[in-house]
């Protein structure tokens, strides 16, 4: 809103009520000088120049106003910008008038006051009374503005709103991915004679990936470490049905782990990556998962250079382990402290083999458009998600989350002190 | 009554392989992970009957029967597959959802007798012509048939494909004319 470098093209309306005030002040200017001094065309003028300036001086400080994001301030801080402005502005065309009138003095003008306190007076008052003028003119800008706003979110909120409810279900209808379920529970039943105690394990995590299913609505964000969580119980399920046709590795930066995700966001991908990649495969299918903060001040290649250390970090490694021993309390150690900037974003890539090109053909793309529209409910263009062929044999989904103090939740595991920030609050940033 | 387990998941083909201990008429002759496994384990064992899971990598089953030219007896196994069965003609096919349920199982298998083959007895080599008795599988897109061949009132040629007329339906199929009437029982 404040980077827009054209204002927008105002309404009709808007151009009826700056020739109607200024026209109507034209009017009153012309009618009550009547009685002061005489008649004549090049007073009239003047008082057009003045009208003609006023449209002119007000729709630049319209442009300005609309450029500087003036209409989000809060009253206190919007207004002595306001009455500022408009001191200047009332200066300004004063000296316009001024100007035109000396240049074209209007014939047997009654500006008799020769002594320079009169003179002043004078101007002062010219000043006062454009300053009014222009006061008004702030209040109807202002006043339509913030009622037109104060509209166009309640429709925002009513949209986002529905399609919330409306991403809800189709959730829980996509989201619950009744293949994976019935043909799980179908190799469970030969694992339970075949290997008793793994099908016990399975039964465990197949049970808290439902549960985390479940309950993914009732939060709007969850800690990575968590989504990872269920990530990884599903993809242990997974390599009980894919055996040794599925391998799996991760890159994970540890200090990604405790920012926030929408729940299921990374679990979609994986899904996804499983359904159209391995499964799909004849031979043998892969898939990687990378989570790492990119756009940091402090210690940009620190991270970065971690994950990569193969010694450190071999590709089956649990992320648990990985994660630092002293969690970081968020009172302490805020975004800024990490080295997060504004530009800092939190970037999880899912790899699997395959090609777009086969998998486009069997796509509903329901997950992928209702991971989405959550992404845009929850955090505007801030965040995105794109598919795409990384290279050749490899498709990549890549999800780009806002790093931010408001949502950054600085609790490792299963945190209940995280903080949650609503969505509606988070719409109308 | 020779068997052919295709699932592209080992567990599942050994769960069905359990369940079937329980049905000592039905003798597994092999096991196929995936569509080109299948096609040379059928030609090659010659069962009567395949189990045939619809999601597999590559080919999926139905694509796999569509191309067989003499497919043996079919039960369909499928974890979720709502769309794909609701393409079919049901009163044809049998299918088994997994985890698949002792009792339809031996239920599906009851009716593959009932349909006059009879499980417990050695029945010859299926014949390379089709009697009017016979059932073919037909594919055209989404949609499958499993169809009698006595219901079938007209074939007629579109180039190298052909189109199949029966009960209302006209599906196109990527065989020629020609390569039909050599199959059929003249």
């Amino acid at each position: 809103m404040t980077d827009q470098t054209q204002p927008p093209r105002p309404p009709a309306a808007y151009w009826w009520c700056q020739v109607g005030g200024w026209g109507g002040i034209l009017l009153v200017n012309i009618s009550t000088s009547q009685g002061f001094v005489t008649p004549s065309w090049r007073l009239a003028s003047g008082y057009v120049v003045l009208s003609v300036f006023g449209i002119l001086l007000t729709h630049g400080f319209r442009a300005y106003l609309l450029r500087h994001g003036w209409i989000d301030l809060p009253i206190r801080r919007l207004l002595p910008r306001v009455v500022t402005t408009n001191f200047l502005l009332a200066i300004i065309l004063v000296a316009i008038v001024v100007l035109y009138f000396v240049a074209v003095p209007p014939s047997g003008h009654a500006y008799t006051a020769r002594t320079r306190v009169a003179v002043v007076a004078t101007l002062a008052i010219f000043i006062f009374n454009d300053f009014i003028i222009l006061t008004l003119w702030s209040g109807i800008y202002f006043g339509v503005a913030f009622s037109q706003r104060q509209r166009r979110m309640e429709i925002e909120r009513y949209q986002a709103q529905t399609a919330l409810a409306e991403a809800e279900l189709r959730g829980l209808k996509s989201q619950l991915n009744p293949h994976f379920f019935f043909n799980c529970l179908n190799s469970l039943r030969a694992l339970v004679v075949e290997n008793p105690v793994r099908a016990q394990e399975a039964i465990t995590q197949l049970a808290a990936i439902l549960r985390y299913h479940l309950q993914s609505g009732e939060r709007a964000l969850v800690p990575l470490a968590e989504e990872l969580e269920t990530v990884e119980q599903y993809l242990a399920l997974e390599l009980i049905r894919f055996e040794d046709r599925l391998t799996i590795e991760r890159v994970l930066d540890p200090c990604a782990l405790p920012f926030l995700v929408p729940p299921l966001a990374l679990q979609t991908l994986v899904e996804n990556a499983i359904k159209y990649g391995v499964s799909r495969d004849v031979g043998e299918g892969a898939i990687h998962l990378s989570a790492r903060l990119t756009g940091r001040t402090g210690h940009p290649e620190r991270s970065a250079a971690e994950s990569k250390d193969p010694a450190e970090l071999p590709g089956s490694v649990i992320y648990s382990e990985r994660f630092p021993e002293t969690p970081r309390d968020p009172s302490t150690s805020p975004p800024a402290a990490l080295g997060m900037t504004e530009r800092s974003v939190l970037e999880i890539s899912v790899r699997n083999t395959g090609s777009l090109y086969a998998a486009s053909g069997q796509s509903t793309g329901l997950g992928l458009t209702n991971l989405r529209t959550r992404l845009r409910l929850l955090f505007g263009a801030r965040a995105s998600c794109e598919l795409r062929e990384a290279e050749p044999g490899w498709v990549e989904a890549r999800l780009i989350l806002p790093v931010e103090t408001g949502v950054a939740a600085v609790t490792p595991f299963g945190g209940t002190s995280f903080r949650s920030p609503d969505v509606s609050s988070s719409l109308r940033s | 009554m020779k068997a052919l387990v295709i699932d592209d998941e080992r567990l599942a083909r050994s769960e069905l392989r359990r369940l079937l201990r329980a049905h000592p008429e039905i003798e597994i002759v092999g096991e196929a992970a995936n569509a080109t496994q299948a096609e040379e384990k059928i030609k090659s064992l010659q069962p009567e009957l395949i189990f045939l899971d619809v999601q597999m990598p590559g080919r999926t089953g139905f694509e796999l029967l569509a191309e067989l030219v003499d497919a043996p007896r079919v039960i369909f196994t499928t974890a979720y597959d709502q769309y794909a069965l609701k393409a079919f003609d049901f009163g044809a096919l049998d299918y088994l959802l997994k985890p698949i349920e002792p009792v339809r199982l031996a239920r599906a298998l009851a009716r593959l007798v009932a349909g006059g083959v009879d499980p417990g007895r050695a029945t010859p080599a299926p014949s390379d012509t089709l009697g009017e008795n016979d059932q073919v599988f037909l594919k055209d897109g989404e949609r499958c048939w499993l169809v009698r061949v006595s219901d079938i009132r007209l074939l007629e040629s579109e180039g190298n494909y052909a189109r199949v007329y029966f009960a209302g339906n006209r599906p196109l199929i990527p065989r020629t004319l020609q390569s039909l009437e050599s199959r059929l029982d003249p």
